[in-house]
């Protein structure tokens, strides 16, 4: 039976008050968006405004070239490359830990794992992500570095000092290992090493890898590598779930093995995801502040070359340990100091969002749609 | 045989296979007629064969014997076993969790399912087509090398990539796009494209999962020009639900009816004209299914 349409059927016009909470929702909700977006634009302005007082008084070339970090000694002056230098040495050494030990996570839960194994290890991966990062900088302030420059595990290297100091890698058959002495006591020429087992004369002969130092890039950016495997793990295993079996059992069909189909077929395929999730983990490396500011110490320099080992052995400063520094004295006024704090920030803020940009072009090149 | 020697093996047939095609190509242009000679010779054979997924049983004893160069069609209605069979030949269904595979399936007279039998190795030696073209996101000239550099038989790969794509008829239309997108191509080159994948590592035997019931008709009977070429050299299983194709293209017929049955199972000719059971021909006449 069909229903005579118009008069005798409910009304059907729209009541006020729905209307009105229609309006309101969206209101509310589109507030909330514009609110990100303000807060955004707010801290871009107040960091250029700051940073803008601060090229007033130092000339912006002097601060992007300049290789001397020292705010807080007179004379002050406030070359920010030593502190770049800072970062980028936490970023390759996280990167180096944390994005193939990641990436091997995440083939691991999303080709080889049966389920119930991945739903274990995944959520606790992610616990990792939660631990706070206060935590991580004592972790490696009080037992990375004891660890790596305790006697057994770490061996010092020792070349001829013909060899000079500028020789980064060493054929083996060229070095001495000995055990590391506590507290690294440095051999000079016609030193003689004492240690428990044996007593070695060692002439011409200089350290390659110097001891570890108390705080040291080394354990803070094994830290933050530690911090940020979860991000790189548990976004490209998201990519990796989402191929397509068919291209799985493409590969499978032609011979390959577990590990051809997962390196050649679903690895490239899951690119774009992969490349975000080490962005997105590496921005996080740059941002970092407490574990470096706690293990990485506060001696900005620039980068030692070539022997490039010893960034990671010595005392550094980050971008974002500076910032807490000169946050954390006392009484600095409107001084350039502390307008040097907006400087690094927006220094700090162009670098990632340069990574960001970079990122999404790459991403957008490797993005496939299956 | 263990996994190593069942390696080489594959290895050197697949050398001396190069050749013995191009000869069987020639072969193929003067000798054109209708029904394939085979040799008779079975190459794969199952014997009581049984699968359960879980407790569901989607094949009942199957006994099947496939002939050497020879199109064999399988067909049947949906769900009744018919992927699942042909996925059972090269030990797809391991892939399965849930699948429980009884009974023999032999390949050149060996149990594939024996305890040292590599299935990464057999796959090598029998390649697969898919029911939707599913090409690598990777360039046209990498889904064809694919294979052969998973294999590291990469002597002569510019060679034997554009031989791959002559065989399946698709090098005419992409020699000039090599290095573009495989994703770029129509679903019916992708499907070529599919078929050259799986005939470049030179394979003996060739499954096809209802390979153009994805595709339109136009594109669907140039793949089935391609299998009556490819049969001269391969031995092809395809499986289907389109009944004119298999009677098109096939030497013989296997019907599978619910239950994972194989009802009956004999010339292609045979099946169409004067099926032995009811059940057979009331399906093929459309009376159900």
């Amino acid at each position: 039976m069909s229903r005579q349409s118009g008069t005798d059927g409910p009304s059907l016009e729209r009541p006020d008050f729905v209307v009105r909470k229609e309006r309101l929702y969206r209101r509310l909700l589109a507030g909330c968006a514009a609110l990100t977006v303000a807060v955004t634009l707010g801290i871009i302005l107040s960091l250029s405004n700051g940073a803008l007082t601060f090229f007033g008084d130092v000339s912006i070339v002097k601060f992007l070239t300049g290789t001397n970090w020292s705010p807080l000694v007179a004379p002050s002056e406030y070359g920010v490359l030593p502190l770049v230098s800072g970062t980028l040495i936490i970023v390759v050494g996280s990167a180096v830990v944390a994005l193939p030990i990641g990436l091997g996570a995440a083939i691991y839960l999303s080709e080889y794992a049966d389920p119930r194994v991945r739903s274990v290890v995944k959520p606790a991966l992610e616990i990792l992500a939660g631990v706070p990062t206060v935590i991580y900088g004592y972790f490696a302030l009080v037992y990375l570095t004891p660890i790596l420059d305790a006697p057994l595990p770490i061996e010092q290297v020792i070349i001829p000092s013909w060899l000079g100091f500028s020789v980064p890698i060493i054929p083996s058959w060229l070095t001495f290992s000995v055990p590391i002495i506590p507290g690294g006591v440095p051999l000079l020429p016609e030193f003689t090493l004492v240690v428990p087992e044996f007593t070695l004369v060692v002439s011409e002969f200089v350290f390659v890898v110097p001891s570890l130092g108390a705080f040291n890039a080394l354990s803070a950016s094994i830290a933050v590598g530690i911090m940020i495997i979860p991000m790189v793990s548990s976004i490209s295993e998201d990519a990796m779930s989402a191929v397509p079996d068919s291209l799985r059992e493409a590969a499978y069909g032609l011979g390959s093995t577990k590990f051809d189909v997962s390196t050649s077929v679903v690895v490239p395929a899951a690119a774009s995801g992969i490349i975000s999730s080490y962005v997105l983990a590496l921005s996080r490396a740059i941002g970092e502040t407490m574990i470096v500011t706690m293990a990485a110490g506060q001696s900005p320099k620039m980068p030692y070359f070539p022997n490039v080992l010893r960034n990671f052995t010595d005392s550094i400063e980050a971008m974002t340990a500076s910032i807490v520094k000169i946050a954390s004295a006392e009484s600095l006024g409107q001084t350039a100091t502390y307008e040097a704090m907006f400087a690094i920030g927006l220094t700090l803020f162009g670098l990632t969002l340069t990574m960001n940009i970079l990122a999404e072009l790459v991403r957008r090149r490797f993005r496939e749609v299956y | 045989m263990s996994k190593e020697e069942l390696d080489d093996e594959s290895d050197d047939e697949s050398e001396g296979a190069v050749d013995s095609s191009l000869i069987g190509m020639e072969v193929a242009d003067t000798d054109t007629k209708d029904r394939r000679p085979g040799t008779e010779e079975a190459v794969i054979e199952t014997r009581d064969l049984n699968v359960y997924y879980g407790d569901e049983r989607a094949l009942h004893d199957v006994n099947m014997e496939i002939h050497e160069r020879e199109v064999t069609a399988i067909i049947g209605p949906s769900g009744c076993g018919k992927s699942t069979y042909l996925r059972c030949i090269n030990r797809m269904n391991d892939l399965v969790e849930a699948a429980i595979i009884e009974g023999e399936v032999r390949f050149g007279g060996m149990d594939m399912y024996g305890d040292d039998v590599d299935p990464v190795a057999l796959r090598r030696r029998i390649g697969m087509v898919f029911q939707h073209p599913n090409p690598f996101p990777k360039s046209i000239y990498d889904n064809v090398a694919y294979g052969l550099r998973v294999q590291n038989r990469t002597e002569h790969l510019d060679e034997k990539v554009e031989q791959a794509l002559k065989d399946a008829a698709l090098w005419d239309e992409v020699n000039d796009q090599l290095d573009e997108s495989a994703m770029d191509l129509s679903g019916g080159q992708q499907q070529r494209l599919c078929i050259a994948r799986a005939i470049a590592v030179d394979p003996e035997v060739i499954l096809m999962d209802e390979p153009t019931s994805a595709l339109d008709p136009v594109a669907g009977s140039k793949i089935e020009d391609l299998i009556d070429d490819l049969a001269e050299e391969y031995t092809v299983v395809i499986v289907t639900h389109n009944m004119q194709q298999a009677a098109r293209i096939s030497d013989r017929t296997a019907v599978f009816l619910t239950g994972g049955e194989l009802v009956e199972y004999d010339d292609t000719e045979k099946i169409f004209e004067n099926p032995e059971h009811q059940r057979v021909e009331d399906y093929i006449t459309g009376k159900f299914g």
